[in-house]
């Protein structure tokens, strides 16, 4: 599959499998390619590279979670970079709006602690607290943990290879992917009690 | 494998869609009845949607400072192995040559830094083994291990102890010295850490002391220097004193 995508031919519907997938390959030749053009836009537009770094950034995110989810179903080879320049765009004209009568505030993406304390919302909003709050923590984790959840459940990796990776047997491997969950579970969510 | 850690396998499985049909209707029967269980589905979701979504920022940081930032030259050496597979991509000889000559000095480092671990490092002696409770059996029976030197025995019984308290700064901080006295100083550091969580804890000193011994063993200078600081025990003054010199 690898092979097709890397090939210049990118059919649109291996290209959603990819970002599905977490492919690294194919994530990083999606930002390579799709950048230049969102930090036109915003530098044209009174931003700055750190702002189009941020914007483009989120706009990914987006765009990885629409395709995740199955929100977004390409219909044709382009469709996938309009829809990053678009978000991009609106995302930056929102910005702007807000700007122009709030005091340079830097948008919604580092949300603090204190401020996720305050906020209360509806269901949709709480589920989005947790996130940023387990966001918050799994980059705080240790980078043995981070390492090891990340290339699971980022870059699927298998135990096997886990194991291989870290020169341990597959039970072990378990039993630390097992702890390092329960450590990031310990930072995120309030433990009653332990058993 | 303890019961929590077997729930925690059926919830995940669940949320991805691997539990087989009879296990999946079984489980959905459980939910339904049980609210508990709900509300530890939704968690455990919400930790991995993060860990993705958090990989895939840190990811394009990464790629960012790889593609667009001029000075990722100097920048690099945080290059998680995560993204290993684009070294195929290719590096310019200029950087290649960087890279060999810092991995040539951060090799010299680790012996340095090795030497002085080695001088130091002796493990915890332990707890007294007088058992005067059934309850605590299990733990002692480890302590007795740990104390004849069979860490890796040590490590192994304990471990169903702390899968069911996963936060017990005793059970993390002596696993954690095992470890760094079985030679595997980052398991080590995940344990130690841990150690370190509660404030009034009586082994939090030592347990500072033991990461930044920890960190010393992986070459980590800085982060060791951070933990001996942090550290009443007594050897760590002397332990700053060789590091800052």
């Amino acid at each position: 599959m690898r092979g097709a995508i890397q090939s210049n031919h990118l059919y649109q519907e291996d290209l959603l499998q990819a970002i599905k997938a977490n492919d690294v390959v194919v994530l990083k030749k999606l930002y390579t390619e799709n950048f230049p053009k969102v930090a036109a836009f915003i530098q044209k537009n009174n931003g700055n590279k750190e702002q189009a770094k941020d914007i483009f950034q989120e706009a990914m995110v987006v765009l990885w979670k629409a395709v995740k989810t199955e929100k977004f179903k390409a219909t044709n080879a382009t469709a996938v970079q309009g829809y990053l320049y678009m978000i991009a765009k609106n995302k930056w004209t929102d910005h702007l709006r807000s700007a122009s009568y709030k005091k340079e505030v830097s948008s919604d993406a580092v949300m603090n602690y204190a401020e996720m304390q305050e906020t209360h919302g509806i269901d949709e909003d709480h589920y989005d607290q947790k996130l940023q709050k387990a966001k918050l923590a799994f980059a705080q984790l240790g980078t043995e943990c981070k390492e090891l959840l990340s290339k699971f459940y980022f870059s699927k990796n298998s135990f096997e290879e886990l194991a291989q990776d870290l020169g341990l047997n597959i039970a072990s491997v378990k039993n630390k992917k097992y702890r390092c969950m329960q450590r990031l579970r310990a930072l995120v969510i309030p433990q009653k009690q332990e058993l | 494998m303890s019961t929590l850690q077997e729930e925690y396998n059926r919830i995940e499985k669940y949320i991805l869609g691997q539990l087989e049909t009879a296990d999946r209707e079984d489980f959905e029967a459980r939910l339904q009845a049980s609210p508990e269980l709900q509300t530890l589905v939704e968690d455990h979701k919400v930790l991995l949607d993060a860990i993705e979504e958090q990989s895939l920022i840190e990811n394009m940081e990464q790629i960012h400072q790889d593609v667009f930032t001029n000075s990722s030259a100097s920048a690099t050496t945080k290059i998680f192995s995560l993204w290993s597979s684009w070294t195929k991509y290719g590096i310019a000889a200029s950087v290649a040559i960087l890279l060999l000559w810092g991995g040539y000095t951060l090799s010299r480092k680790q012996t340095k830094d090795q030497k002085l671990f080695a001088s130091y490092f002796t493990p915890d002696p332990g707890l007294p083994t007088t058992m005067s409770s059934t309850d605590n059996f299990t733990f002692f029976e480890a302590m007795v291990s740990y104390k004849q030197g069979a860490y890796a025995e040590a490590i192994a019984q304990w471990e169903p102890l702390l899968n069911e308290k996963p936060k017990n700064d005793t059970l993390n901080y002596f696993v954690g010295v095992a470890h760094l006295a079985n030679n595997n100083e980052s398991e080590a550091i995940t344990f130690l850490q841990w150690a370190t969580e509660k404030e009034n804890s009586q082994f939090l000193s030592d347990a500072y002391y033991y990461l930044g011994l920890s960190y010393l063993k992986k070459g980590n200078k800085e982060n060791a220097i951070h933990f001996f600081k942090l550290s009443k025990h007594k050897k760590s003054t002397a332990l700053l004193s060789e590091l800052v010199k």
